[in-house]
């Protein structure tokens, strides 16, 4: 039994996957914040991405490991925007989404 | 003409209110209305900077003006807060146009060349949006100087994927086009991909503008 627990838990993709929430100041619309979305995207390791407007961050859900934190702001600020703080959270992004769904 | 508004339509990757998008995007905007209609592309080279082409139609029935115009684009100032973005904006362009003037007393044809040095401001929150820009369009005999003034409001703050609606007040004067300044209350449509405004103006000229990010 413990063996099957272990095994299901070494192919849980969210073990695997790393969060990380990022503060953006400026981000007040949709339609430009699509740059940083796109920009994340483009990341080869990138899993998900999730904007919020309201609370002004995006949550970038990448494979393996985090992305460097200079490669983050250096997107960010190429799309236009400034990051106040880069912090690793537990959560994936698709958890975030649902959290702010249900508000 | 026609065409190669259809051809740059076709190839726009991005559509977007505001004249730069991030580094790497290709931007097109698009104004439709009696008067005045125009579509411009510009290419981001970096965040700051973009050059672009712009194709632009004036008429007040007594003039007409077809244009185009090589233009680059800078981002001379943005300071990003929590909830707001503001922005100054430097444009300049070289161009070519040709049209006529009173064609009822006779047609006088003219072409000239024209530079076309800008200025735009702009502020918005989730809920505001203010802008305000002065075009110089000078040539051979020609001053078309145009004036932007644009207030508007959101009805209610919307989450990323969610449509929001909003009430804008877009006020445009052409000199040597408009008789006095063209008003026109618009209906703006913003989704994560559409961006959609439409009015009709005091003077009676219903105005449209579609934008899609493919």
């Amino acid at each position: 039994m413990k063996k099957i627990w272990l095994l299901l838990l070494l192919m849980s993709p969210s073990l695997w996957a790393v969060s990380q929430k990022i503060e953006v100041n400026g981000m007040v619309c949709a339609f430009c914040a699509q740059g940083i979305e796109k920009s994340l995207n483009n990341i080869a390791t990138t899993k998900d991405v999730y904007v919020n407007l309201d609370e002004g961050f995006v949550i970038l859900e990448s494979q393996s490991e985090g992305v460097a934190e200079d490669k983050i702001k250096k997107i960010i600020v190429d799309a236009g925007y400034d990051v106040t703080q880069i912090s690793l959270i537990a959560e994936t992004a698709e958890h975030i989404r649902k959290q702010y769904e249900k508000k | 003409m026609k065409v190669i508004f259809l051809i740059l339509l076709l190839f726009t990757h991005t559509l977007i209110a505001q004249p730069i998008s991030y580094k790497g995007s290709v931007n097109s905007m698009t104004d439709v209305g009696k008067r005045f209609a125009s579509i411009e592309s510009n290419y981001a080279y970096d965040a700051k900077n973009a050059v672009g082409v712009k194709f632009f139609h004036m008429d007040n029935n007594d003039r007409q003006r077809d244009g185009f115009e090589v233009n680059h684009l800078h981002r001379l100032y943005r300071s990003n807060q929590k909830h707001s973005q503001m922005n100054i904006w430097l444009f300049g362009g070289l161009g070519y146009l040709e049209g006529s003037n009173e064609r009822a007393g006779g047609d006088q044809n003219i072409s000239t060349a024209f530079v076309s040095p800008a200025l735009q401001w702009d502020y918005e929150t989730k809920r505001v949006f203010l802008l305000a820009s002065h075009q110089f369009i000078r040539g051979d005999s020609i001053n078309h100087d145009t004036t932007k003034l644009k207030a508007g409001f959101s009805f209610y703050e919307t989450s990323y994927d969610e449509t929001q609606p909003w009430l804008i007040l877009d006020v445009m004067n052409i000199n040597g086009i408009n008789s006095r300044p063209e008003v026109t209350p618009m209906l703006r449509l913003i989704n994560k991909a559409l961006y959609l405004e439409g009015g009709v103006s005091n003077m009676g000229n219903p105005r449209l503008h579609v934008m899609y990010t493919f």
